[in-house]
C-alpha cells in the first residue's frame, strides 16, 4: 500500500524541554538511530516523524499530558453545548463522542473542495429573544414566510453552518439530548438527535442557532432559557398572535373537535410545531381552559406517534442496510437529513475514511460498510468514467 | 518473526474461507496470524441472519480464538494515542476511537497488521507498522503451497458473490501472475 510521508506538527520548544528534563539529545540519537542533526532539524521545522515521536514518549516516558502538549496546535475556543430535557449534564464521554463526530465531518466536508466564505455569525450582547430571532431570520436572508426545514438548511450551509442529523443511541436519548451545537474554530455544526419528531426539527435548529449566534459558551439556566424563547419567537412570534388575537379566538370558538385542525392549519403556515402552537395560544390566552386540557391530550399523543427523524434515515427493522443506505443517498426527499451520511460516502470512495469508522457513522456492521464501499465506489467509478 | 494481527472483521472472514488453515501457529514463514479480541465483539453484534451466513467462517474464527496478553498500561495506551491521533489528523482521516485503541496495541508490541482498509493501512503504515493485505496473505500460502490455486480460486468466486472489497492493484496483479482468476 502507498505510504504518505507524514510529519506531525509539534510545539519544538516544548518538546526540547521535555527532551533536556530527562535526558540529552546525544543520547537519543541511539535510540532514534538519526543523528543529532537530524534531531535539530525536527525540532527547527518543528515537524517530526510520528514513529520518532513514538519512540521518544517511549523512551522518556511521557505522559498523556506532557504529549499533548508536544502535539496540540494553540488551543482555539471550541465548545459543545448540548440541549438535554430539563437541562440534565451530559457525560464527559458522549460529549467528547460528539466532538469527534464533528470533526470527522470537518475532515470529510473538506474533501468537497467548495470553499464557503465563513459569515460572521454573532449577536453581541443579545437580551430581547424576538429581536433576536428576527436578526437571525435577516442574518439567514429569510422571510417569516419562506421558513421550512429545506429553505433554513441551506440558508446555513451558506453561512457554513451545517445541521447534522444523527442517531445518537440509547445512551444518549437516555441522557435525553435532543439537540447539540458545536463550534470549532470557525466552523460550527449543529446536531439534532434521529429521535426527534420532524416537526420539532426547526426549533431546535433555532434553539441551536441562537446559542450560536450570542456565542453561548457554556450551559446555564439562563442561557438555556433565553434561547427557548428566541426559537419560540422565530417560529410563533407574538407578533402573529396579537395581531390575529381576535380572529383566533374565533376559530377556536367553533368547538372543541375542530381545534386540532385549527392548530395544524396555524402550524403549516408557521412552520411550527403542533406543540409550538398550543403554547402560544396558552400564552396569548386564545383558547379557554377546557380545549387547552383536550388539545394537551392530542399534543402527547402526537409527541408519542409522531413522524420521527430516524423514520427518515434509518433503516426499518429487518431491511438489508446496504440496500437502505443505497436508496436513501439517492432519495431527494431524505437527502437535505443525510448530510453527514453523504459525506461517509465520499470518505469511503476517496479512502479518506476507515470502515470501522465509517459503520459507526452509518449504523452497519463492518461487513456491510465495506459492501458499501465497493459498492459506491464502483457507481463513482461509473459515473466519473475512472 | 513478527507476529501480525486481524483487526477487523472483513479480513477474517476472507482468511477463515480456507478453515484453519492459514491460522496454524508457526505454518506460514513470514509471520503466524493471531485474531485481535475486539473483532469478536464485532461478530457477536452481528444480525442472526448474517451469523447463519457465515457460520463456517464464525467457527474457524472462533477455533482460533482471540489473542490475549494484549493489554497496556493506561499511562502507555494514552500517551501514544496522542500520537497516533495527531498522525491521522496530519493525514486527514478519520478513523475512529475503535481502529486508535487497536493500533496502540499493534505498535506497543510490535506486530504486523492485516488490513485491506486503504485509510487505516495508510495511517498503520505512517507508523512504522507493516501492513498486510488478506489477498497477500493468501498469495504467501500459495507460494509455500499451504493452500492449493483451486482452493484460492474458489475463494476469489465466494468473496466477489460477497461484493468483498477489492485488493491493491499491486496484489491482483500478484495473484494474475499465479495464475489465479480475478475480474
Amino acid at each position: 500500500m502507498a505510504k504518505q510521508s507524514v510529519m506531525i506538527p509539534v510545539n519544538a520548544d516544548v518538546l526540547r524541554d521535555s527532551i533536556q528534563k530527562r535526558d540529552s539529545l546525544s543520547s537519543l540519537e541511539g535510540v532514534l538511530g538519526v543523528s543529532r542533526q537530524a534531531i535539530n532539524g525536527w525540532l527547527s521545522k518543528s515537524k517530526i516523524p510520528p514513529r520518532q515521536l513514538s519512540t521518544i514518549v517511549r523512551e522518556l516516558k511521557l505522559d498523556a499530558s506532557e504529549v499533548k502538549k508536544i502535539t496540540s496546535p494553540p488551543k482555539d475556543r471550541s465548545f459543545v453545548l448540548f440541549r438535554t430535557n430539563r437541562n440534565v449534564a451530559v457525560a464527559k464521554d458522549i460529549s467528547d463522542d460528539v466532538l469527534e463526530i464533528a470533526e470527522d465531518f470537518f475532515r470529510l466536508e473538506a474533501l468537497t473542495e467548495i470553499e464557503r466564505q465563513s459569515t460572521n455569525v454573532k449577536i453581541e450582547n443579545a437580551t430581547d429573544p424576538g429581536e433576536t430571532a428576527t436578526t437571525i431570520l435577516k442574518n439567514l436572508n429569510l422571510e417569516r414566510t419562506q421558513i421550512s426545514i429545506s429553505s433554513v438548511l441551506s440558508a446555513l450551509t451558506s453561512l457554513n453552518i451545517y445541521v447534522l442529523f444523527y442517531n445518537f443511541g440509547e445512551g444518549f436519548i437516555g441522557a435525553k439530548a435532543q439537540a447539540v451545537c458545536v463550534k470549532k474554530a470557525k466552523k460550527r455544526v449543529i446536531f439534532i438527535n434521529s429521535h426527534e419528531l420532524v416537526e420539532d426539527v426547526l426549533w431546535r435548529i433555532f434553539h441551536e442557532l441562537c446559542h450560536l449566534y450570542c456565542d453561548h459558551t457554556e450551559t446555564s439556566t439562563s442561557n438555556e432559557e433565553f434561547c427557548n424563547f428566541t426559537a419560540t419567537q422565530a417560529l410563533t412570534p407574538d407578533s402573529f398572535f396579537s395581531a390575529n388575537k381576535k380572529e383566533l379566538k374565533n376559530l377556536f370558538s367553533r368547538g372543541v373537535s375542530v381545534a386540532p385542525f385549527s392548530i395544524e392549519k396555524i402550524a403549516t403556515q408557521l412552520s411550527a410545531s403542533f406543540m409550538g402552537v398550543l403554547l402560544a395560544l396558552k400564552k396569548h390566552q386564545i383558547v379557554d381552559s377546557s380545549t387547552e386540557r383536550y388539545l394537551w391530550k392530542i399534543a402527547h399523543k402526537r409527541k408519542a406517534s409522531g413522524a420521527r427523524v430516524t423514520d427518515i434515515i434509518s433503516p426499518p427493522k429487518d431491511v438489508d442496510s446496504v440496500a437502505f443506505w443505497l436508496s436513501a443517498l439517492e432519495d431527494v426527499n431524505r437527502s437535505k437529513f443525510l448530510h453527514l451520511q453523504h459525506m461517509v460516502r465520499m470518505g469511503l470512495i476517496l479512502e479518506k475514511i476507515s470502515v470501522r469508522r465509517a459503520s459507526e457513522l452509518l449504523h452497519v456492521d463492518e461487513l456491510d460498510a465495506q459492501r458499501l464501499a465497493k459498492l459506491w465506489t464502483a457507481q463513482y467509478e461509473k459515473k466519473n468514467n475512472l | 518473526m513478527k507476529r501480525r494481527i486481524i483487526c477487523d472483521t472483513c479480513s477474517a472472514i476472507k482468511l477463515a474461507e480456507f478453515g484453519d488453515l492459514l491460522f496454524h501457529d508457526g505454518k506460514l514463514t513470514q509471520g503466524s496470524i493471531i485474531l485481535h479480541p475486539t473483532l469478536f465483539a464485532e461478530l457477536k453484534k452481528w444480525h442472526p441472519d448474517k451469523k447463519k451466513k457465515f457460520q463456517e467462517q464464525i467457527q474457524v474464527l472462533n477455533q482460533v480464538k482471540a489473542a490475549t496478553g494484549l493489554r497496556l498500561d493506561r499511562q502507555h495506551h494514552e500517551s501514544q494515542e496522542v500520537i497516533i491521533r495527531a498522525t491521522r489528523d496530519a493525514l486527514g482521516l478519520s478513523v475512529g476511537k475503535g481502529d486508535l485503541d487497536q493500533l496502540v496495541s499493534v505498535i506497543y508490541f510490535d506486530l504486523d497488521l492485516i488490513t485491506n482498509d486503504s485509510p487505516l493501512a495508510s495511517l498503520a503504515s505512517n507508523l512504522d507498522v507493516t501492513v498486510f493485505e488478506a489477498e497477500e496473505i493468501v498469495v504467501e500460502a500459495l507460494d509455500q503451497k499451504i493452500v492449493t490455486k483451486v482452493a484460492f480460486e474458489a475463494a476469489v468466486i465466494a468473496w466477489e458473490k460477497r461484493d468483498e472489497k477489492r485488493p491493491s492493484k499491486a496484489i491482483i496483479k500478484a495473484m494474475l501472475d499465479r495464475g489465479i482468476k480475478y475480474k
